[in-house]
């Protein structure tokens, strides 16, 4: 409570404001465009960060990455097109209700829902966050190590796809991590003689390339359906609270499926939605009439992917673990500010953490009103065609790219992410774990190396006396042998990444 | 293309890949370094790196063999594709010559149209204004410089 002064002093003030406003309408825009998302809105935003001081800069990369969530929810209602994966689920009950006439009472639950979810697993947050921070003072080199390692592994896991794509990809963002100078030995790694490599490749190029580029040139490039109609009569209406008390329990269930799905690295909000509205299926008490239109599946769908975004922050902050591509570019927008996240976070900048939990609460109000105030106007948006909006995308992704440090070669370097992460996807490779390797490598290296000199290089001497480590890796193993023997069943070449999905 | 073909030359591509790095990282000699005997040579973890990554690649390599008949995986449009990276390529080459203004501009005025979307009367102030707006904010407001051309100071 001694920090909470401090905290409001930080973010009580103009510039933080701003930030949440500009950040969260831009975030409802990027989420209602089909395709284009919370990475891409967190990734376009990125450059606009760097000269910005770190509460502003944190307000407005949480405002887009709540209000994108929530942004997906108005296209799957209005065109029956989930703007984001995580609004999948949405589409099922959200665009019947449209089409009975009932988008504004449709548009109503799913923002109310997105706004308690968002609310629950702020309080999550802050609850959970600073506890588990403490708890992981006591990690040395190799329980991180094996942390990181589960990390990896289940990120990689639970991409969409083949999962042994998917540890591929997270080795190959670990090899990309390794480009450049070896922060123990000061030797230059695969360089190839390039000047520009000598310090690595930078993070961000590397983002916008493989997130921003990559999905521009697969909307471009790839055939598409046709987007629905978006001639819907369009308003905002609250349901009375006799029918919110009659869905209660289907709400309550919803946050906390979301907030515990995305505590887990690697799970996200859609797999979220598609639980809780499971779960609303099996034990809703409109469970017969879900799929048709009954505001039921909107609440279970929309409350769980809000709430995903408090829960995916909790070892993003507390650990320097990023859960899903998404809060790995957040993660990189506050080692820009020079700000890493992890277990001395809450120790070294207590103020911005908890001035970020306000915020992030704040966020969650304010992202309910403007949804209730722009939905009318998303309609122009929602017409925009592909051939005029992702051009303008592109654009804003190189200047981005190449703002990060004023160096042409980060240009290139966000060129050649894109050219080969669309043939990586089109390989069925998902980008996440590419990102999130490359994010988490130096550390996971360091601590590998620091544990094997503790140990006199023997790698068996981790499974003695570290009992957190010995279980993690076991779990990380468990995984890895549920991958391979689900590769040889078939089961996961069976259900290919569709090229369209970044995951 | 079908996804067992796919694999095929993607488990190919990635293995020949882990070759040329493997090569690299036996070049990472630890007595270079002055830290020999003490810890570990800075190829050691890109070597665990490559052990795994040629692994993965082999298991995707079999199962690009031993799978048939898979679903075919759905084909971009190539020639599109082909010409949009050639403009992007193009546009992030102009952006180093002439600067940011004047090649977003350029490249907006082409790519649309090729994309297909030929309505000069949204085209062209779209191409003018959009990349113009982009350079003030981020000169003027987030004071970060972006490439010039040759013929101005600022722009």
């Amino acid at each position: 409570m001694e920090h909470l002064l401090p905290a409001l002093e930080l973010v009580l003030n103009l510039h933080v404001g701003l930030a949440v406003l500009v950040g969260t309408a831009f975030g409802i825009v990027m989420g209602a465009l089909p395709g284009l998302g919370t990475v891409l809105a967190i990734t376009i935003a990125l450059p606009f960060t760097f000269s910005m001081p770190p509460a502003p800069s944190i307000a407005l990369v949480l405002a887009i990455y709540c209000s994108s969530v929530y942004g997906g929810s108005l296209s799957a209602i209005l065109i029956n097109t989930p703007g984001t994966p995580q609004s999948a689920a949405t589409v099922l009950d959200g665009y019947p209700m449209a089409v009975r006439g009932e988008a504004d009472k449709a548009l109503g639950w799913a923002t109310i829902a997105s706004l308690i979810g968002g609310l629950f697993s702020t309080v999550v947050l802050v609850l959970a966050a600073p506890r588990l921070a403490q708890f992981a003072l006591s990690f040395g080199p190799i329980e991180t190590f094996a942390l990181i390692a589960l990390a990896l592994t289940c990120i990689a896991g639970v991409s969409r796809g083949s999962m042994i794509n998917g540890l591929l990809a997270g080795v190959i963002g670990l090899f990309l991590a390794t480009v450049g100078t070896d922060a123990m030995t000061g030797f230059v790694r695969f360089d190839f003689g390039v000047f520009d490599l000598s310090a690595g490749l930078e993070l961000v190029p590397l983002l916008i390339g493989l997130f921003a580029l990559t999905e521009v040139f697969m909307r471009l490039a790839m055939p598409q359906d046709q987007d629905g109609d978006v001639n819907q009569r369009i308003g905002f209406s609250v349901a009375p609270l006799k029918e919110w008390l009659a869905r209660w329990k289907t709400l309550i269930k919803s946050c906390v499926i979301g907030t515990a799905v995305g505590i887990l690295p690697g799970t996200g909000a859609s797999t979220a939605a598609f639980i809780s509205y499971s779960e609303a299926k099996r034990s809703g008490r409109y469970r017969d009439k879900l799929g048709t239109g009954e505001p039921e599946g909107l609440v279970a769908s929309e409350a769980s992917n809000n709430a995903v975004t408090g829960g995916a922050l909790v070892p993003t902050l507390a650990l320097g673990i990023p859960g899903d591509p998404s809060t790995a570019v957040m993660m990189s927008a506050l080692i820009i500010q020079g700000i890493q996240p992890g277990v001395r976070l809450f120790a070294d900048n207590p103020e911005l953490m908890y001035g970020s939990f306000i915020v992030l609460a704040v966020c969650n109000v304010v992202m309910a009103v403007m949804g209730a105030a722009a939905a009318p106007m998303l309609t122009r948006v929602l017409r925009l065609p592909e051939p005029v909006l992702l051009p303008m995308v592109l654009v804003l992704s190189i200047v981005g790219a190449y703002g990060v440090r004023g160096n042409p070669f980060d240009l290139l370097t966000a060129l050649g992410a894109g050219i080969i992460g669309f043939f990586l996807r089109l390989a069925g490779v998902p980008m996440a774990p590419i990102v999130i390797g490359m994010v988490l490598g130096p550390t996971f290296e360091e601590n590998l190396r620091q544990g094997l000199i503790l140990t006199d290089g023997s790698f068996l001497a981790f499974f003695s006396g570290h009992p957190i480590a010995v279980v993690l890796i076991a779990v990380t193993v468990l995984v890895m042998v549920l991958a391979l023997l689900g590769e040889i069943r078939g089961r996961a070449g069976a259900s290919p990444t569709p090229a369209s999905e970044a995951g | 293309m079908r996804r067992d073909r796919l694999d095929l030359i993607f488990g190919a591509a990635m293995l020949v890949i882990a070759g040329l790095l493997w090569r690299e990282a036996g070049k990472l000699e630890a007595g270079d370094t002055g830290f020999f005997g003490f810890g570990f040579d800075p190829g050691f973890f890109p070597r665990i790196l490559l052990g795994f990554w040629v692994a993965l690649s082999g298991i995707v390599l079999a199962r690009g063999l031993l799978r048939h008949g898979m679903p075919a995986v759905q084909a971009p449009n190539w020639g599109r594709l082909a010409t949009l990276m050639a403009l992007t390529a193009l546009y992030v080459l102009g952006i180093t010559v002439i600067g940011f203004a004047f090649a977003s501009i350029a490249f907006l005025l082409v790519l649309l149209p090729v994309l297909g979307y030929r309505r000069p009367a949204v085209v062209v102030p779209l191409a003018v204004i959009f990349p113009l707006l982009t350079w003030y904010v981020f000169v003027f407001f987030l004071q970060i410089i972006l490439p010039v051309s040759p013929w101005f100071d600022r722009i």
